[in-house]
Formats: structure tokens, C-alpha cells, sequence
């Protein structure tokens, strides 16, 4: 029998903990516990034979930390594919000796977290954490492991690399338990509800929680699990909470009182039992004496209709889902012009915007011809979900874009979007099939747009049906009822209704409208979108792709949410209805005490540091005024006042940041102005060097120089040398700029000096951060040491201007 | 885990952490000048942004001391320092321990560093204010366990002579990466990156008067000296 058929027919005994045995026994603190399958194998065996005997039928190999990052076959040191071997073999000879027990024995190639964060929140890039994790599947698997139990991660991200890496590596069941906190989420701020949509899409065969909590607590959380995974649940708890006796480690929760709370996890849904740190064999038997008989709680598939990201899930068929619709290069002059220019900050405060207008989550497009789609939405989505906790709906047509997007998505993605034709579907379905997702199903096909609400409700039970052939679920599919523009047809609103309620009627199926298209060419557009929104809404529409900073809609979303009794007390109304009030009324007083020196004007709102005002103000004067002339001889003034304030130690780094800012948003509104981005001048590259994660203070150096109306091309941080070079190469720039923390990265930024100076002599170097100092700077070469970002805005302007 | 000295891992709730307005604007770079208004409300909004998505996390470890030359043995880890010999002599244990304001903190500052960067400065200010306050309660939590006796102030990879590289076997020892998410980067960047990894000494009894930890350090340019 399988162990995919052994779960499936009743209670799963998995093993407990190693780590307590093998220290009783010798292991040394930061001994590698791995090690010991070659050295002194006979306790491993011993070990794997106990849990045998006390009924576990699954036996995790002692493989825990067997990756490249520790075992690299260099210098003496064992290979992968050497640990994992003789840990497998290790688990087959107990399995054969073993007398007692469950009739059914498995070995689990065990895998846990790398130990190092993934990018972009850390340095490990993802396919590197997919590769590391790749080795050891091939190695487990050659050795004839029966399952892949992926453990003890505590990120969401690195458990999709690991689950992605077992799929592509071998055709093992894949088990995913990860380490939830009391509170019930990962350290990556994932909830159940998250995770488990996710690895249900990736085809994870089993999902649960282990270590971090005791059963009691595992017990709180389970029916989370319970209430929302399809696939056999797994709960694997440590022995209680340490705690210090004479100088000793006791867990607090003996053998019979964690079978007790055991018996009671299987009877609220528990498959896969076991335990972790502090457990030993007389836990697995007790728990197996305990749950003797006793037949799991049936599997039921919950066929929910969700997305999510590594932070929450968001499902669709009850409230209705806002999708920001602004991350669109269409009729966007200035969104495109970010997208030529890699201004990826852009997007980040578009999507961060959004979110703080209350989209629930986030259409991203980046569709435009001159640039390289896949590369681009691929960079988009990586960066985003590093900013923005908001599920993400993948907007593209090209298939190559959609696959490289879904593949570093952090989460379950909507994917917007697959149509009734042949090509789209077959394009779609698979991707579907690897990564996950829900799809937006366009009720049109090859022949067009059906004109009727029944044609369209054809196409969507032919992409139904198609998608069930390659094992897609229903749930798994949500149909767009097309929105055409009622100025072209006037039937366009009336079809698209009808074709909601016959799709809900007939498919039971829920429906996603990219709203706004019902009002192009409209005065005013936003009366009718928003009452289309309405009517939809009272069709049964489900979610809409819109726009968030729209008053109009939010009108009609906050009361629509009130009327449908979805709003309790009408609290979120009120609030939000408070909000508009206060909002219109006129601009009250901050309260600050006026500073009787400051300017008024344009030239005040940047020295108090008041964006919002600046802009507004900037917006007035640029109806009459010139906008290059608005910048040198307003902004830029302004600014540079707070600059030698800054210099002069009358002014503080937070103040200079705020009138950055605010100058910044007087300088976009110029930019409006401008014909096009070659007003722009300088260009000067900053980069955080190789191996540092750090960028406050490039950032703000950034800011400041752009202000000063350098264009600035950031390459992030932990920028390789090479890249630097290239860039200044490809861009001709003449000043880079260098930061840097720690000593241990000062020898990147020598070799990336080094480079420029080989092959681009031209370019001068301005190095800063808190670890520079004059005499670092004179060792590696740079030109000039800046002490602060207004030095080197200075240095800057001597040398470029 | 018997066998081994026990780690031990605390949680702190936010309530009990506060983080006072003038180490938040020493950590702005303002030393003892009065902020503007708007600058002040800065401070405080990244102040309560920080305690709400801090998640104070800490692991300890008691140790046994011994000290030749300028080899300082602790039981799970020996290092070569000077300066950390100088600064344990006279102590027969030590504490060792890691503590982290939190993903979700991380997660926020680098949100704000996309939308403003006044706001990631200061909360990249709180965070700083944030992490130190909380480690000096943990010192205080961690002269409870020894009565009697008088904690050294703590010491650093990275002080003085006490080489960077120690981070490695000094989380490792402390088991800090599945107990309270603190990882390492190549560099040896501790992630979260408001984290503190550091050594306490237990002595008998007080070397003379310790001055106030500002006045010990030879770093008299540093923007942040008390």
C-alpha cells in the first residue's frame, strides 16, 4: 500500500522527535546531527527502529539539514547526496528489523528550513532556494524515500520553493507542515487559511502545523485547518513548552497526557499524527494506544472560490472583492513612462496605495510593447509582494509573462485571465495545474463576443468543462461576464447583468467584472461606473476590477456593504462616511505653531514639509506658470535652503526628508507638465553593494538628488560589481554612488571600484555609509567620502553641473 | 533537550516595551536639539506603528566562563578576543542571548521605505530605540536569575576585537533561527534587522564604577552618543 492510500484509509502515525535522543546520546551543541548517519549509524537505526515498534508507520530519515548550504562535498566535507544516503538506508535497515508495530512502514526523506531568508525580504534569491532544495529531493528519492515530509518552516515563500522543487524532482507525495505560532501565523505573517490555499494549488498532499507549540495549542488552531483543507491534515506537536529543571531541559506535557490531547486532535479532523521536539517513542505509543480504533473524521472537499498572499487569503462568494485596478499602463502617460524608465518605486506606491484605499487586492499589468513583458510583471510581482501584503491578480496576455509571474508569486494568484478559446486554455490550464491559481474565465471565444447573456453562459460551461478535463475544479474558476461601454451598445450593461445571474443560476458558479469599461467615453465617468457597480452588485457580482481612489465607488461600495447587511452596526460606513465629511470640510489647522520665518507659498510647504500642499499648490501656480521655471527657481531653492540648514546643523535629517518629499510632489506635478522625461538631468547611479541588505540611507540620498534634478538610476541592494559596471556602461553615466554598512561588505564596493575603473575610466565614485570613513575610502580608492546625503548631492553638483 | 543547558525563549508583549520620544529622535540624529512639531509627530506615529507590529522575541542561554589570555572558552562557543576577555574578567558565567523587534517591524519599514522616506527613517529610528530598550529589560530579567551577583553590560560580535564571524556559532548555539526567526546573511546582517545578538557577564561582585556605556566607547564622532 502507498502512503498516499494509507492516509487515505485512516490515521497516519508519523515519528517524533530526534534531536533530544541523539543529545542524550552524545550530539555536541552546533554538531550537525545529519553527520551522524555516516559516523555512528547504528543510533540512527536504533532510533528509527523504536518508533517503528511504538506503530509509527512513517519514520523521517535523519535529513533534517541536509543542504548544500551545509553540506557541499568541499574540503572533507560530506556531499548531499553522501548525508542523505546513509540517513535513507539508516531509516530502510530499521524498517526491516523492526519487530511489532504497524504492518505499513515508510520512510519520509525529511526536509526543513535553509536557514536563511529569501529575497527580496533577505538575499537568498527564490531559485536558488528551489535549487538547494532540488539536490536534496533527487538524492532522497534516488535512495528510495517514500515521501517528501517538508517541515518546520516558519516562511511562506521558502515552503513554495520546497513543495515546487519535490514537484519537479521526483513523484513522491509531498507532506508540508510548517511551524505556526500561537497566534496561529507563520513567522511570514501567513495564516492556515493562506497556506493551505496555496499548497492545495501547488498539489501538496497532506498540509498541517508541528513544532513551535504544545498539543493544547494545536488543538485551538486545528479547527482553522479542518475548516478549510481538502487534503488529509497533519499535526505533529512538541512535548509542551521547555522549561529549566536542576540545570535541566523538561517539556512540560508528559507521554500520556500529549496521547490524551492527541485523541482529541484525530477527533477534530488530524490524519498524520505525530510529535516533535521533547517527544520520544513512549509518545508515539502511548498516542497510538490512545487512538486505538478510532477512525479519522472523512476528507470533504471544501471547494472554496480564494486567492492569497504569503499573508492572508481572500475568498470569493460572500462580501464582495474590491481589485485595484490602477497598476495599468493604459491611457497612463506617466505610469508608461515609469515602465520605460524601470521605475519600479512607481509601481510599489501605486499597488502600497491602493491598499491603503482599501483594495483587497491588486490587478498588476505592465503590458507594453517597447519593454520586456515577462522580465518586467515578473520584477513587478517579486517586488510588490515584498511591500504589499494584498493578493495579486496577474494581468497579461502573453503567456510567457503569466508563467514566469505565477511562478514567483508568493501565494495562490488570480490569473487574469484565460478565454473559450483553444490556445488560451491550453496555455492557461497547465499553469494552472503546476502553480496554482484562480482563473478569470472572459466568456468570449475565438468567434468573438457572444451579444447574448446565454451565448456567454455557453462559453463559460465549455471553459468548465474543459478545465475539469485537466483536473481544474470548479472552485478554481471565476467568469467575467465582459462589461462593454453602454456608449457603443446600449445593451452592454443589460447582457452583462443577466449574464451574472444566469452564470450563478445555472453554473453556481461566481463572476469577477473588470468594471470600468462600462463608462468609457462618458462625461463623469464615475456616476456610471459606480451605479453599474451597484446594479452588479445586487445581480450577485462577486468582485470587481476598479478603482480605489474613486469617491464615487467607494460610495457605492461602503453602502452597498451596509444595505446587504454585511456591515455590522454600520460601522465601517459611518466610519467611512465621518471620514468624507471631514475631509471636505475646510483645511483645518495642524496645530503646529507657525514658524514667523517661514515662507509662505510654495516655498513654506517644502520648508514645513507638507506634500500634500505642496502639490496642491504647485498644480495652482503651473496654470499660469512654467514648469521649468517653477522647479529651478521655486523648488529647487526651496530645497536647498533645508539642504544648508541641514549642513549647517540647524536642520535635522527628518526635517530635510519631509521637504524632499514635499518637493517631490511639487516637482511631479511639473513633471506633468513637461513634454517628455529628457528634461531630466544628470543621470547618476546609486547601488548598495554585493552581500548589503541595507538601503535607508541610499534612499535618501536618492531622494534628495532628484530633487536637485539629477536622474537618478537605482539599482537596489545587494548589487553585484558586474552589474554596476554594466549599467554605467549601457547608461554612460559619470558618478556612481556606493553605500555600504558593515565592514564586511567594504570589500565589494573595493572590487566594484576596481571594475569601473578597468573598464569605464571615466566614471567618478562617491562612497558613503555608516561603516565608511575617510580612510576606507582612500584605501579602496574612491574619489570622494560623503559624510551625508546633502555632501553628496555638493559633490554632485561640482562634478556634473 | 536534557543534557544540555537549557535555552531559554521569552516573548515579551509590546505593552511592557516602551519606547521613549527621545531615543526615537536620538536615533533621528538629533542628539538633545527640541524637534519641530512636525517632526515630533513623526517620531510618535513611528513609535506606535512599531509597537503595534513589534514582536519581541528572545533566546537565552546561561554559560560557564573560563578566560586564558586572550581566550575566552563559554561553554558552546570559544572565541579569540582581548577586548571580550578584558570585559568578562572577573566573571565565572556569562549569558548568552539574541533578541528581535520582529518580521511584521521589518516588513513594515520596508514598506515605508517605498512610500516615504521620512517615515522609513523614523521608523527605522523607533525600531533602533525599540530593540535596545528591549534588550535592556532583558538584562535586568537576566540579573534575576543570578542574585547576588552583577551583570557587565553586554558585549557584542563586533566590539572591539570580538570578530563578526561569531554571529555564526553564536546563533547557532542559541538555536536562534527556529526559536525566533533570526537568521543570518552572507555577510553575517542579522535578519530581522532591528536584532541584537550579544554576551553578558556575571560577575561577583562590580569592577569599581561603570560609567554610562556612551562614555566607555572610543567612538567620539558617533551621531548617536548619549
Amino acid at each position: 500500500m502507498s502512503v498516499l492510500e494509507r492516509i487515505r484509509n485512516g490515521i497516519l502515525y508519523l515519528d517524533g522527535g530526534t534531536g533530544t535522543w541523539l543529545q542524550k546520546r552524545g550530539l555536541r551543541p552546533g554538531e550537525l546531527p545529519e553527520l551522524w548517519s555516516l559516523a555512528r549509524p547504528e543510533e540512527l537505526v536504533a532510533l528509527h527502529k523504536a518508533y517503528f515498534e511504538a506503530g509509527s508507520h512513517v519514520v523521517c530519515a535523519n535529513t533534517f539539514g541536509a543542504n548544500a548550504l551545509k553540506f557541499d562535498g568541499r574540503e572533507g566535507r560530506p556531499s548531499v547526496r553522501d548525508v542523505v544516503s546513509a540517513a535513507v538506508e539508516c531509516v530502510k535497515k530499521a524498517r526491516d528489523q523492526a519487530k511489532g508495530g504497524q504492518e505499513e512502514r515508510f520512510v519520509a526523506l525529511d526536509v526543513g528550513p535553509l536557514g536563511k531568508l529569501l529575497a527580496p525580504l533577505g538575499e537568498l534569491p527564490f531559485e536558488k532556494a528551489v535549487s538547494l532544495f532540488a539536490e536534496l529531493v533527487r538524492a532522497g528519492a534516488d535512495a528510495g524515500a517514500d515521501l517528501v515530509f517538508l517541515e518546520t518552516m516558519n516562511d511562506c515563500y521558502e515552503t513554495k520553493a520546497a513543495v515546487l522543487a519535490a514537484k519537479e524532482n521526483c513523484g513522491l507525495p509531498v507532506f508540508v507542515s510548517n511551524a505556526y505560532d500561537e497566534g496561529g501565523r507563520l513567522m511570514s505573517g501567513t495564516t492556515p487559511e493562506a497556506m493551505v490555499a496555496m499548497l492545495e494549488g501547488l498539489g501538496a498532499d497532506a498540509v498541517g502545523l508541528n513544532c513551535s507549540c504544545g498539543p493544547a495549542q494545536m488543538l485551538e488552531l486545528l479547527p482553522r485547518f479542518a475548516a478549510c483543507a481538502s487534503v488529509p491534515l497533519i499535526v505533529k506537536p512538541n512535548a509542551g513548552m521547555p522549561r529549566a529543571e536542576n540545570g535541566k531541559t523538561v517539556f512540560d506535557v508528559g507521554a500520556e497526557e500529549f496521547a490524551a490531547l492527541m485523541k482529541e486532535i484525530v477527533a477534530g479532523g488530524a490524519r498524520a499524527v505525530g510529535g516533535c521536539c521533547g517527544t520520544d517513542p513512549s509518545y508515539i505509543a502511548a498516542l497510538v494506544e490512545k487512538t486505538r480504533g478510532m477512525e479519522p473524521l472523512p476528507l470533504t472537499q471544501k471547494k472554496r472560490c480564494v486567492i492569497s498572499s504569503y499573508d492572508r487569503a481572500v475568498e470569493f462568494g460572500n462580501a464582495p472583492v474590491l481589485i485595484g485596478e490602477r497598476i495599468n499602463p493604459t491611457g497612463k502617460k506617466r505610469f508608461k513612462e515609469a515602465l520605460r524608465e524601470r521605475d519600479i518605486g512607481y509601481i510599489l506606491r501605486e499597488g502600497v496605495a491602493q491598499q491603503e484605499s482599501g483594495a483587497h487586492a491588486l490587478d498588476v499589468n505592465v503590458g507594453l510593447p517597447e519593454i520586456d513583458e515577462p522580465e518586467m510583471l515578473e520584477t513587478a510581482v517579486r517586488e510588490l509582494q515584498g511591500v504589499c501584503p494584498l493578493p495579486l491578480q496577474l494581468d497579461t496576455s502573453d503567456a510567457a509573462a503569466m508563467a514566469r509571474a505565477m511562478r514567483v508569486y508568493n501565494g495562490k494568484p488570480m490569473i487574469n485571465s484565460v478565454n473559450g478559446s483553444e490556445a488560451s486554455m491550453e496555455a492557461i490550464f497547465p499553469l494552472m495545474k503546476k502553480y496554482g491559481g484562480l482563473a478569470v474565465c472572459l466568456t468570449l471565444d475565438e468567434t468573438g463576443i457572444p451579444a447574448t447573456a446565454e451565448g456567454r453562459l455557453a462559453v463559460a460551461s465549455r471553459i468548465a468543462q474543459r478545465a475539469a478535463q485537466y483536473g481544474i475544479g470548479a472552485h478554481d474558476l471565476i467568469f467575467d461576464p465582459l462589461a462593454l461601454t453602454i456608449s457603443a451598445d446600449a445593451s452592454a450593461a443589460r447582457v452583462a447583468l443577466e449574464t451574472i445571474r444566469l452564470i450563478r443560476a445555472r453554473l453556481g458558479a461566481p463572476c469577477s467584472l473588470g468594471i470600468s469599461n462600462i463608462s468609457f467615453g462618458l462625461p463623469n465617468r464615475d456616476f456610471v461606473t459606480s451605479a453599474f457597480f451597484t446594479m452588479a452588485l445586487s445581480a450577485g457580482l462577486a468582485a470587481a476590477i476598479m478603482n480605489p481612489f474613486s469617491l464615487e465607488m467607494q460610495k457605492a461600495y461602503r453602502s452597498y456593504m451596509a444595505l446587504a447587511g454585511l456591515d455590522e452596526s454600520c460601522r465601517d460606513y459611518i466610519a467611512f462616511a465621518q471620514g468624507v465629511e471631514a475631509r471636505s470640510a475646510p483645511a483645518a489647522q495642524t496645530g503646529a505653531p507657525r514658524r514667523s520665518d517661514a515662507p509662505d507659498g510654495l516655498e513654506g510647504a517644502i520648508a514645513k514639509g507638507l506634500a500634500a500642499d505642496a502639490a496642491r499648490i504647485a498644480a495652482a501656480l503651473l496654470e499660469t506658470g512654467d514648469p521649468l521655471s517653477l522647479i529651478n527657481e521655486h523648488i529647487v531653492p526651496a530645497l536647498d535652503i533645508m539642504g544648508r540648514g541641514f549642513e549647517e546643523k540647524t536642520v535635522f535629517l527628518p526635517q530635510l526628508l519631509m521637504s524632499a518629499e514635499a518637493a517631490k510632489a511639487a516637482f511631479e506635478e511639473a513633471r506633468k507638465k513637461l513634454p517628455s522625461a529628457g528634461g531630466a538631468g544628470p543621470a547618476v547611479i546609486l547601488a548598495t553593494v554585493k552581500g548589503d541588505i541595507h538601503d535607508i540611507g541610499k534612499n535618501i540620498v536618492k531622494a534628495l538628488m532628484e530633487n536637485y534634478g539629477f536622474q537618478v538610476v537605482d539599482l537596489g541592494r545587494d548589487v553585484p560589481p558586474e552589474a554596476v559596471l554594466e549599467a554605467a556602461v549601457r547608461r554612460n553615466v559619470l558618478l556612481v554612488g556606493l553605500s555600504a554598512l558593515m565592514t564586511t561588505t567594504v570589500p565589494a564596493m573595493a572590487e566594484t571600484i576596481r571594475l569601473l575603473r578597468e573598464n569605464k575610466p571615466d566614471v567618478r565614485v562617491v562612497v558613503g555609509g555608516a561603516v565608511l570613513t575617510q580612510k576606507y575610502a582612500d584605501m579602496i580608492g574612491a574619489d570622494h567620502y560623503a559624510k551625508n546625503a546633502m555632501d553628496t548631492v555638493r559633490f554632485a553638483e561640482k562634478l556634473l553641473k | 533537550m536534557s543534557g544540555y543547558p537549557p535555552i531559554k525563549t521569552v516573548l515579551l508583549p509590546a505593552s511592557e516595551v516602551e519606547i521613549s520620544l527621545p531615543d526615537a529622535l536620538r536615533y533621528m540624529g538629533f542628539g538633545g536639539a527640541e524637534p519641530g512639531a512636525e517632526v515630533a509627530a513623526l517620531a510618535r506615529e513611528a513609535i506606535a506603528l512599531t509597537q503595534k507590529t513589534a514582536r519581541y522575541a528572545a533566546c537565552s542561554l546561561a554559560v560557564p566562563v573560563a578566560i586564558s589570555g586572550d581566550e575566552v572558552d563559554l561553554g558552546v562557543l570559544r572565541v579569540k578576543s582581548a577586548s571580550l576577555a578584558r570585559h568578562l574578567s572577573g566573571c565565572g558565567a556569562a549569558v548568552l542571548f539574541a533578541a528581535t523587534t520582529g518580521m511584521e517591524a521589518e516588513r513594515r519599514r520596508k514598506q515605508a521605505s517605498v512610500t516615504s522616506g521620512a517615515r522609513a527613517f523614523a521608523l527605522d529610528a523607533a525600531g533602533s530605540a525599540a530593540i535596545e530598550r528591549f534588550c535592556d529589560l532583558l538584562c535586568r530579567s537576566f540579573a534575576g536569575d543570578f542574585p547576588g551577583k552583577t551583570m557587565r553590560p553586554r558585549f557584542s560580535p563586533g566590539y572591539g576585537d570580538l570578530p563578526l564571524e561569531t554571529q555564526r556559532p553564536l546563533l547557532g548555539a542559541l538555536d536562534a533561527a527556529r526559536r525566533i526567526g533570526v537568521t543570518l546573511t552572507d555577510a553575517l546582517m542579522m535578519m530581522p534587522q532591528k536584532s541584537v545578538s550579544a554576551v553578558v557577564g556575571v560577575a561577583d561582585r562590580d569592577c569599581a564604577q561603570q560609567a554610562p556605556a556612551c562614555a566607555r566607547c572610543n567612538q567620539k564622532d558617533c551621531a548617536f552618543r548619549r
